[in-house]
C-alpha cells in the first residue's frame, strides 16, 4: 500500500500505512466467517442430511434430496378383510402399508346419536366429548350424496429395491396376481429435481423479475441518457433522480400493505376510481387473478429499483470521456447513433454490473411477493418465489430444515449458470478490444 | 491509551450485560394482553422483575421452537394459541402443572386442561381464558328488518343453518342487497371447524371432515347469493363493517348486520375498532355452537425460575380477585368456573345495550371441546383457506379445491399421510 510523509514536530516521519488496511478490513472479515461464510457451508451440508423437526438429529443422505427414485405399490378395489390380511403379511415381512379399509372392530355408524336427518332440532349439546357433532347441522340439504365406496386400497410407499422385492414376494404368496402387481407398481421419483412445486417457484420467480427487470432497465436507461445530455439541459435533474429513488427506502411491509390496500376488493381506492370514474360494470378482484397479482408485484418490484438503476447507469455515463460525445456531435452524428454506437458499447462494463446484480437480487426476491397476500404466495401460488418456498419449508410447524436447504443449494447453482452466462455473454466483447489495444 | 479504554469499555458492557440476566422473569408473547395482565401481578407483586417480549404471531414459532430447543435466551413463561399449542404438548418443553392445575385450578373449565394434557395425563398449561363463540349484532338493523332486537327472539330466528340463511335472504330483500348478513365469508370458517369430529391430523394422516366440505358449499352459497360483505377477514372493509362505515365500490354504504366472533372479539375486535356503535349491538349464540381460539400459559421446562414463573401462572389464570377484576374490566370470559359464577349473575355489558352476555357465555362453555386441535392447524388452515376462496369465487370446482388442498399439505408436511 501507500507510504506518505508526515510532518511531526519538525522531523520529517515516513509512516508505513500498509498495515492499516488490514487492520480495518478484518472486522468485516471476522463477522463474515462468523455470520455468513459459516451458516452458508452449514447450509450445504444440511442439504445432504435429513433435518427436520425441532431436534437437531439428523443422518447424512447423500443426494437424496436432490433426487430420488423409490418404488410403490397401490393396489385398488380390494375387499375390507382382504386388505386387512395384505396389510399383515407385509407388515409380517416387516413392510409397512396403508389401507383406508375400516378397522373390522369399528361400528357401523348408523347408531350414531349425532346424525339427526331432521336439520330443523337443535344441535345437542349433552356429550361432554364433542362440540356440536352434528354433521347434518352444517348441510344446506343440497349437496348431492357422496358416491358409494368401490373398495379399499393398500398402499406401500417409498420402497428401495430390497424392501420392493420382499414386498412383491410377500404380497404374491398372499395371493395377488401379478397382473394386479404390475398395474401396482409404479415408480415415484422425489426430491429437488423431480419436485413440480420447486419448478413451479423458480418459474414464478423468472416471470416476476423479468416483467420487473426489462421495462426497469429500458426506463433507467432513457433517464439516465436524458439526465446526461448536455443539450437537453434538463433542469432539477437531481430532484429527479431523488423523488425516482425514494421508493427504495420504504420499508417493503409498508409498501405491501400500501398496494394491498390500494388495490384492495370490492372497495379499493383503485377498484373505486375504476368503477366510478371509469365506469367499469364491477369491481376488480386483483389479488384473485393471477396476471393482476404478477403485474402489481412486478410494477412493485419496478418502482422500488428502478432509481437506483438510473443512478448506477449515470455513473457509468459519466465516466465517459465528454470528449467523445463533444467529437461525435462535431462529426454530425444524431442523438441515436450516439447512444448506440457510444454510449451503449462503453456502457457495457457498467450494465453487465446491472445486470448480474439485480438477476442475483431478482432470483431471491421474497418480501414484497410473502407480504402482499397470504404469505404462501396465492393466488393458486401464483406468486410463490423459491425465497417463500423455502421459508415456508424451514419456518413452518414442518421445519423441513434440510428440504429448505437442499432448495437454497439449488437455487445458488441456477443463479451461478445464470450469472456466468450473462457475465460471459457481456464480457466476450470486451475482452477483444483490449487485446488489440495491447 | 485508547486501546486500553476500547477493551475496558467493552468488558464492563459485557459484565453489565451478564448481572442483568439474574433473577428476572422472562416472558414471552404474542400480544400485548399478557402485558396489561401482569400490570395487575406487578402491582401486588412490586419486587417481582418481569421482562415482557412480545413477537408477532406470524413469526412466534419461528422465534419461540429454536429458543426453546437450545434453552439459550428461552422464556420462563410463554403463551401458545390455539392454532399451534397442541404441538408443544408432547415435546418436552412445557413444563408440569398438573399440581397447580389440580389444585388451584381445580375449577378452571375442564377443556382448557384437555387441550394440554398429554398422553399420559399430565397438564402443561393453564388458561385464564375460555373462548365460546357466538354472533355479535347490530340492534338497529334487527329493529329494522327483523321486527325486534331481543337476543332470546333473534337467536330463534337464527337458531341452525338453515334459518341463518333464510334470515340472510330476508335482510337481502327487505334492504334491496344493501344490508348482508355478515361482511366475510371468512367469518364462517372457524363455526364450521370447531364443528369437525375429528382433528386436521390423526396418526400422522391428515383427516379432511365432511364439515369442511359442507363449509365449501355454504361460503360458495353466500357468494354466489349476496349474503356477504365481500371483505377479507381482519382487513380494513371488515372493521368498517362494524364501525358502520363500509362502502362497496360505488359508494353505497353497505350495512353489516353481524359478526361471528367469540369471548375475546368483544373487548379486542368490537369495543376496540367500533367504540361509537356502542349499545347498539346484542349477542346470541348464532346458528351453531363453536369455539374459536384461545391462549395457554405455561413454563418452559428447562427454566431456572420455575417457582417464580408458577406461581406469576397460578396468578394469573386462577387468582380470584385478578380474575373477577379481568373479566370486569375488559369483558373477557375468564375459565374459573367459580368466578363466572359468581359475577354472571350481574353482569351488564353497556356496549351490549346493557345485555349480561356473561351468562349466556358461561352456558355457551360447556358445548367447547378442545379435541379437534392439531398442531398443525395454523399452515393448514391457511392452505385451506385459499382453496375455499378460490372455490367460492368459481375458480375451480369442489374436487379440484379439495385435490388442491391436499397437494398443498403433502407439499408443507411431506411426512403426513395424504389420501
Amino acid at each position: 500500500m501507500a507510504q506518505s510523509k508526515v510532518r511531526k514536530s519538525g522531523q520529517i516521519q515516513r509512516v508505513r500505512f500498509d498495515r492499516w488496511g488490514y487492520i480495518f478490513i478484518t472486522p468485516f472479515f471476522l463477522i463474515f466467517l462468523t455470520f455468513q461464510l459459516y451458516p452458508i457451508l452449514n447450509t450445504f451440508y444440511l442439504s445432504f442430511t435429513n433435518m427436520k423437526g425441532a431436534s437437531t438429529e439428523h443422518q447424512i443422505v447423500g443426494l437424496s434430496n436432490f433426487g430420488r427414485a423409490s418404488q410403490s405399490i397401490n393396489l385398488t378395489g380390494v375387499e375390507a378383510e382382504k386388505a386387512h390380511s395384505l396389510v399383515k403379511a407385509l407388515a409380517d415381512a416387516g413392510i409397512t402399508a396403508d389401507t383406508d379399509a375400516p378397522a373390522p372392530a369399528e361400528t357401523s355408524t348408523a347408531d350414531d346419536p349425532f346424525s339427526l336427518g331432521d336439520a330443523t332440532t337443535e344441535a345437542p349439546t349433552a356429550d361432554a366429548g364433542m362440540s356440536s357433532g352434528n354433521p347434518d347441522a352444517f348441510s344446506l340439504g343440497t349437496e348431492t350424496d357422496a358416491e358409494a365406496p368401490t373398495g379399499f386400497f393398500v398402499k406401500v410407499t417409498g420402497l428401495e429395491k430390497d424392501a420392493f422385492d420382499k414386498a412383491l414376494a410377500t404380497l404374491t404368496v398372499a395371493g395377488v396376481s401379478s397382473a394386479d402387481l404390475t398395474k401396482a407398481t409404479e415408480t415415484i421419483y422425489a426430491g429437488l429435481l423431480f419436485d413440480q412445486k420447486f419448478w413451479q417457484a423458480f418459474s414464478n420467480t423468472a416471470i416476476l423479475f423479468f416483467f420487473n427487470f426489462v421495462p426497469q432497465l429500458f426506463f433507467a436507461l432513457v433517464f439516465a441518457v436524458w439526465f446526461t445530455d448536455v443539450s437537453l439541459k434538463i433542469r432539477l435533474g437531481g430532484f429527479f433522480k431523488t423523488i425516482f429513488y425514494l421508493p427504495n427506502i420504504i420499508t417493503s411491509a409498508s409498501v405491501a400493505v400500501l398496494f394491498a390496500s390500494l388495490f384492495g376488493y370490492p372497495s379499493g381506492p383503485i377498484n373505486q376510481a375504476a368503477v366510478q370514474t371509469l365506469n367499469l360494470p364491477e369491481a376488480i378482484n386483483f389479488f384473485r387473478s393471477e396476471i393482476w397479482t404478477r403485474g402489481i408485484v412486478s410494477f412493485i418490484q419496478f418502482w422500488l429499483w428502478f432509481g437506483s438503476t438510473i443512478i448506477v447507469l449515470t455513473a457509468g455515463i459519466l465516466g465517459i470521456s465528454p470528449a467523445l460525445f463533444e467529437s461525435a456531435v462535431v462529426d454530425g452524428a444524431k442523438p441515436g447513433q450516439i447512444f448506440t454506437r457510444i454510449t451503449l458499447p462503453l456502457l457495457r462494463p457498467i450494465m453487465s454490473f446491472t445486470l448480474v446484480t439485480s438477476l442475483i437480487g431478482g432470483l431471491q426476491m421474497f418480501d414484497i411477493p410473502y407480504l402482499i397476500t397470504n404469505r404462501r404466495g396465492d393466488p393458486a401460488g401464483s406468486i410463490t418465489t423459491t425465497a417463500i418456498y423455502l421459508y415456508n419449508q424451514a419456518f413452518s410447524s414442518a421445519n423441513n430444515y434440510s428440504y429448505a436447504a437442499t432448495i437454497s443449494v439449488g437455487m445458488f447453482l441456477l443463479i451461478l449458470v445464470l450469472a456466468g452466462i450473462l457475465y460471459t455473454m457481456m464480457r466476450d466483447d470486451d475482452a477483444v478490444p483490449k487485446k488489440a489495444m495491447k | 491509551m485508547k486501546r486500553f479504554l476500547m477493551i475496558a469499555l467493552s468488558l464492563l458492557v459485557a459484565g453489565g450485560a451478564m448481572a442483568q440476566d439474574a433473577k428476572k422473569l422472562v416472558v414471552w408473547s404474542f400480544t400485548d394482553e399478557l402485558q396489561k395482565m401482569m400490570a395487575y401481578y406487578q402491582k401486588d407483586n412490586p419486587d417481582v422483575k418481569i421482562e415482557f417480549t412480545l413477537v408477532p404471531n406470524d413469526v412466534y414459532q419461528s422465534k419461540l421452537k429454536p429458543v426453546l430447543q437450545s434453552g439459550q435466551g428461552a422464556p420462563d413463561v410463554f403463551s401458545l394459541e390455539a392454532g399451534y399449542v397442541k404441538g408443544y404438548v408432547g415435546s418436552g418443553w412445557m413444563g408440569d402443572l398438573t399440581a397447580l392445575a389440580n389444585g388451584a385450578g381445580k375449577n378452571t373449565i375442564q377443556y382448557t386442561k384437555d387441550v394440554v394434557t398429554d398422553a399420559n395425563g399430565k397438564i402443561h398449561g393453564m388458561s385464564w381464558q375460555a373462548t365460546p363463540g357466538a354472533f355479535f349484532y347490530r340492534r338497529s338493523l334487527a329493529k329494522q328488518y327483523l321486527g325486534t332486537d331481543d337476543p332470546v327472539k333473534v337467536q330463534a330466528m337464527i337458531k341452525d343453518l338453515k334459518s341463518f340463511v333464510a334470515v340472510a335472504d330476508k335482510l337481502k330483500v327487505a334492504s334491496k342487497g344493501s344490508t348482508v348478513m355478515i361482511a366475510s365469508t371468512g367469518d364462517l370458517f372457524q363455526v364450521f371447524k370447531s364443528g369437525r369430529k375429528a382433528p386436521w391430523v390423526v396418526n400422522n394422516t391428515l383427516i379432511v371432515d365432511p364439515v369442511m366440505t359442507s363449509l365449501l358449499d355454504t361460503v360458495k352459497l353466500f357468494h354466489d347469493k349476496g349474503y356477504e360483505g365481500r371483505q377479507g377477514q381482519w382487513s380494513e372493509g371488515w372493521f368498517a363493517g362494524m364501525k358502520g362505515t363500509l362502502k362497496d365500490e360505488k359508494s353505497n354504504p353497505i350495512s353489516v348486520f353481524g359478526y361471528l366472533l367469540p369471548t375475546w372479539g368483544l373487548p379486542y375486535v368490537l369495543k376496540q375498532n367500533a367504540p361509537d356503535t356502542s349499545g347498539d349491538w346484542a349477542m346470541v349464540q348464532g346458528p351453531i355452537p363453536y369455539f374459536w381460539g384461545g391462549t395457554w400459559l405455561t413454563m418452559y421446562s428447562k427454566s431456572k425460575m420455575k417457582p417464580e414463573a408458577q406461581k406469576l401462572i397460578e396468578y394469573l389464570t386462577t387468582n380470584d380477585k385478578f380474575l373477577t377484576a379481568w373479566a370486569k374490566d375488559t369483558g373477557d370470559f375468564v375459565s374459573k368456573s367459580t368466578v363466572v359464577d359468581a359475577i354472571k349473575g350481574t353482569y351488564s355489558e353497556a356496549y351490549l345495550g346493557g345485555q349480561n352476555h356473561y351468562a349466556q357465555f358461561a352456558e355457551m362453555a360447556k358445548n367447547v371441546s378442545g379435541k379437534v386441535l392439531s398442531g398443525f392447524d395454523q399452515e393448514i388452515e391457511t392452505i385451506f383457506q385459499e382453496q375455499m376462496t378460490a372455490y367460492q369465487n368459481g375458480e375451480k370446482d369442489k374436487a379440484t379445491a379439495i385435490k388442491d388442498f391436499k397437494e398443498g399439505v403433502s407439499s408443507q408436511f411431506p411426512d403426513l399421510k395424504v389420501n
